[in-house]
């Protein structure tokens, strides 16, 4: 009982916790099934438009080659698309990466594979550079 | 030769402060004295005896594996492969971090100054037994070698009084006891430790063991070297 | 952006402007007819990130950017001021490369007024620009009526909110230095939407750190117009562990609005703040964080067709009032947060659908992140992930949400890589858009 009574209330708890991030964020929960519905119900997004949300801490066309965070500009795709699905599956413990990966498609994070693997891999700050191959 | 002797003339004594921390913003990073030999032979003889499935732990739990790969293999460009190299180079690092003495500066090493704060030597010699016991992939067949960077492995530059990687890297670039190994290791991160000692960013070496060859070599010559040992199987 | 006082323009054009505009006025002419000329109201992140990611789309179009003032200084990291472990100076940036590599015309004005139908701008010096796309990213403007007694005026003098990274994050700095051993710091945290929502406690955090070193018996008194807010269980675990949080002698306190948390008036001259419940308070620094709605601009232009913000048309972020004008960043009335990180997305969004357009092609689907980190001290981050994805419909304003906040953990290394994640994703934001 009392463990019943215990896991009620931790449960309880998470939710609200839950309920308070998503008003701070202004949406509503939503079912996997009613977001495989909007998913299906729009064009796939371009592996470009996917890929631009990860400059910010990845770089400008994931080509920052100076701080800690990995570049992805040029990276194999391979390599990408098993990191992004063994993100997606929690595979092993990450700082935030699980959490940005677990919102994107098979087709989505093959689209992003490709779009970083035709970058040039070389720091994009370079008055030289030229972004992907010609 | 000449300013190894002078410098650990120089700096003799001097002891590692192991509590310093630093950081890449606000604080004036803590001053922390370069190492000297006899402080390094000191500290290897003091070393505890690494547990791989602790390191293993470790590598998973304290986030290693996000940017230095499963099997210590790095997916990406930044960071380097761990795989197969040698506990001490590993162990040491490690201290370089926590210490701050490796900082490279503009973010480069925040993250390892951050994750190695909470971090016991025990929990680094683990570390260092785990990454030892990974096995680095054989790489594609190398390309053909230039004589003039093959010459500067085998036998050194004289007269740039450059000694040949090749005598403390080891004939495969596996390394020896606290100088890492070099084959197979990530392109792009060899170019970036390589001009970090040239440019003085890089000042964790003991009595400039590594920086004092890297002021004479020209960037094609490093970045010619960084493909040598990127392609260089570590047992041929 | 926002809160261009009279003295700002004349310490900005006052000698300048004579010299400039004629040359700028010249250039407008020599714009070649065959490439479309785009213009961008506001110099901010929104706006930055438009001309750049729009410039690496298309090589050819005309881009001129108005921005008021030579320098922005960014508002990610600048809580961290407050301790001493970051610098106005780190955080301020000028459009040096936007104009030289990314060729964008930067002109220091203000963008007074839109034609819609001529396809003009107006300026306070430089005349109408004709544009064929318009891009408006004014930012918030900070609303004071909802607190009698405080004023834009008194923000620039001894009541400064330090919610826009500037003079008054210096001024809250030396306040709070200044301020007696055992001393309050009063800090009043507004409703939902404002900018970057767990500011308010992210900032009482970095002081309370300061303080517990610097005045240890010195107390923080959060008074919240919200009854919860964004990583609430982070900061209180952090509180908790750091500043009894919860107990008798607690260096940070928090009252809810259900608890009389509204700051309702301001008595300048005592230092003293009334709430809803009538409760009287004397602090020795009140920091009273308004209000917001979108920047006069976009008012005035009818934009936010009489509202506080601005709608759109969620595919391309056109406005409802004209097809050729956009509409970004904090001032947009969308499910997103108000956040630096959502108003680059949107610049993102907007410029591939221009570029799009302007090739006489249909706008892609646009998606929208907010992967934000927030810190509660230097070794302790948070983090969360926001998507937004576009649903075609109207309904929850054309997004749907998916959204996680990190947990709490009791592994030693987490939190503190999050927090270093935190730095390095805002050494490298600031790159995206200015480098």
């Amino acid at each position: 009982m009392k463990r019943t009574l215990f896991l009620a209330l931790l449960s309880a708890g998470l939710l609200s916790l839950n309920a308070q991030a998503v008003a701070a964020e202004g949406g509503a929960k939503l079912t996997d099934a009613q977001i495989k519905a909007i998913i299906d119900a729009q064009p796939m997004p371009t592996g470009k438009m996917l890929a631009d949300n990860c400059s910010a801490c990845h770089g400008t066309l994931g080509a920052e080659f100076n701080e800690a965070m990995p570049p992805l500009a040029g990276m194999k795709k391979e390599n990408f698309i098993k990191l992004m699905k063994d993100y997606r599956a929690n595979a092993f413990p990450t700082i935030v990466m699980h959490d940005v990966a677990y919102v994107f498609t098979d087709a989505e994070i093959e689209a992003m594979a490709d779009y970083f693997a035709a970058q040039k891999a070389e720091e994009w700050t370079r008055p030289d550079f030229k972004g992907a191959h010609e | 030769m000449n300013k190894i002797a002078l410098l650990g003339a120089l700096t003799l004594g001097a002891t590692l402060s192991l509590s310093a921390t630093a950081s890449e913003h606000g604080h004036a990073a803590a001053k922390v004295e370069p190492w000297t030999l006899q402080h390094w032979d000191e500290t290897a003889a003091a070393m505890p005896k690494g547990d791989a499935m602790r390191g293993s732990e470790l590598h998973k739990n304290s986030m290693c594996m996000t940017c230095h790969g499963e099997n210590g293999v790095a997916p990406s460009r930044n960071a380097p492969s761990l795989a197969g190299n040698t506990p001490e180079f590993i162990y040491k690092t490690l201290l370089d971090y926590r210490s701050g003495l490796r900082n490279e500066g503009d973010g480069k090493s925040s993250v390892m100054i951050a994750a190695t704060q909470p971090m016991s030597n025990q929990h680094m010699a683990d570390l260092a037994a785990f990454y030892a016991q990974q096995v680095i992939p054989a790489p594609a067949a190398m390309a053909s070698v230039d004589p003039q960077i093959d010459r500067l492995v085998r036998k050194g530059d004289a007269s740039r009084m450059i000694t040949p990687c090749a005598s403390c890297h080891g004939a495969h670039g596996e390394g020896n006891e606290v100088t890492p190994a070099l084959a197979g290791q990530t392109a792009h991160y060899f170019v970036r430790t390589m001009h970090a000692y040239k440019n003085g960013h890089r000042n964790n070496d003991i009595n400039e063991g590594m920086s004092q060859f890297t002021h004479d070599l020209t960037d094609a010559e490093i970045d010619a070297l960084a493909q040598y040992y990127a392609s260089l199987n570590r047992k041929p | 952006m926002s809160q261009i006082t009279r003295r700002d323009l004349i310490k900005i054009f006052g000698a300048s402007a004579v010299a400039t505009s004629g040359l700028l006025g010249a250039s407008k002419e020599a714009y070649a007819k065959s490439s479309a000329h785009i213009v961008i109201v506001g110099g901010g992140i929104g706006g930055a990130s438009f001309a750049k990611y729009m410039r690496l789309a298309n090589a050819d179009v005309k881009i001129t950017m108005i921005e008021p003032h030579p320098q922005y200084t960014f508002c990610p990291g600048s809580n961290e001021i407050l301790s001493g472990h970051e610098t106005l100076e780190n955080l301020t940036v000028n459009y040096n490369t936007l104009k030289s590599r990314f060729n964008v015309d930067v002109i220091q004005d203000v963008a007074t007024e839109i034609n819609y139908e001529g396809h003009q701008v107006n300026t306070l010096h430089n005349g109408k620009i004709s544009y064929d796309k318009l891009v408006v990213s004014p930012g918030p403007d900070f609303d004071f009526h909802f607190v009698d007694g405080y004023s834009a005026e008194l923000a620039e003098g001894d009541f400064p909110h330090a919610w826009k990274a500037g003079p008054q994050t210096a001024k809250l700095k030396q306040q709070i230095d200044s301020m007696p051993q055992g001393g309050v710091l009063l800090i009043s945290s507004p409703r939902m939407p404002y900018r970057c929502p767990p500011a308010p406690y992210e900032r009482a955090s970095f002081v309370a750190n300061m303080l517990k070193e610097t005045n240890p018996t010195a107390k923080i008194l959060i008074l919240d117009s919200k009854d919860n807010y964004v990583f609430q269980n982070h900061f209180e675990h952090y509180w908790k562990q750091n500043h009894q949080f919860g107990q008798e002698g607690s260096r940070i306190e928090w009252i809810p609005a259900k608890k009389g948390g509204v700051v309702t008036k301001l008595d300048a001259t005592n230092k003293i703040v009334t709430t809803t419940s009538g409760e009287q308070i004397k602090a020795d620094v009140i920091n009273i964080i308004p209000e917001e709605k979108a920047g006069r601009f976009a008012i005035e232009n009818g934009l936010a067709l009489g509202s506080n913000w601005v709608p759109y048309e969620p595919k391309t972020f056109a406005s409802k009032v004209h097809p050729d004008v956009y509409v970004i960043g904090d001032m947009v009335d969308a499910p997103m947060p108000k956040t630096g990180y959502v108003a680059s997305n949107q610049a993102k969004v907007v410029a591939a659908a221009i570029n799009d357009l302007l090739a006489g092609r249909e706008p892609g689907t646009p998606f929208i992140t907010n992967n934000c980190v927030a810190m509660a001290a230097e070794d302790y981050g948070m983090t969360i992930t926001a998507t937004f994805r576009y649903t075609g419909g109207i309904k929850d304003k054309g997004f749907s949400t998916q959204v996680r906040t990190s947990a709490i953990t009791d592994n030693p290394y987490t939190n503190r890589i999050r927090a270093e994640v935190a730095k390095n994703w805002q050494r490298t934001f600031r790159k995206d858009m200015f480098s």
